[in-house]
């Protein structure tokens, strides 16, 4: 399981990454 | 004003769900215009470098979002979206998958069923992301394959952690 729990570790990387995208285009909305 | 967004990850074996909850600096309807509409989720949707591009989005129970994640040199892996259930500003749910580009459904790889929930908290929104497999064969077979296409960029190493039977 150790390299399951590696993995999941890169996808929640993933995620923050998308995720702070997402921030930008919601403040680019805000600011429209 | 806050300056950091709570981001929570969360793994259950036992049911083999993957939950991920944020918040967000804006309100709810905003939020869910961000996860229901192509225009904007191909802004966010494709960890970079790559990119999302939408084919076609129908939003609605029993709709389809099939789009395609494009790499740096112009590779396209196909995914969807079947929209199963919808409470407008609240939730929605339904099965994630890999297809071709007409949207067909490649059965030979994992799906798992999402469900989105949305909660004001005022200015900010708080989304919850459920991502569930049906077994956790399935779990284990989408790290055998890089997961989905965006998340390929992820695995760097882990072939070499499989192959040391990590």
């Amino acid at each position: 399981m150790k390299a399951i729990d590696q993995w999941l570790e890169k996808f929640k990387e993933i995620w923050k990454d998308r995720f702070n995208q997402l921030d930008n285009v919601l403040l680019t909305i805000k600011n429209k | 004003m806050k300056t950091a967004l709570l981001m929570d990850f969360a793994v259950n074996k036992s049911n083999n769900t993957i939950t991920v909850k944020r918040e967000f600096a804006a309100e709810l309807p905003v939020v869910w215009d961000a996860f229901t509409k192509s225009e904007i989720l191909d802004q966010w949707w494709a960890p970079r470098p790559w990119k999302s591009r939408t084919k076609t989005m129908d939003f609605r129970e029993g709709g389809q979002w099939l789009y395609a994640m494009v790499g740096p040199e112009g590779e396209e892996h196909w995914s969807f979206i079947n929209y199963e259930t919808i409470e407008i500003h609240k939730h929605f749910a339904g099965i994630d998958g890999f297809s071709d580009a007409q949207g067909n459904a490649n059965t030979e790889l994992p799906q798992s069923k999402w469900r989105n929930s949305f909660q004001s908290q005022g200015d900010e929104t708080l989304v919850t992301i459920d991502i569930t497999y049906s077994d956790l064969a399935q779990l284990e077979a989408i790290i055998q394959m890089g997961f989905k296409e965006g998340l390929t960029m992820a695995m760097e190493g882990l072939d070499e952690l499989l192959a040391a039977g990590a």
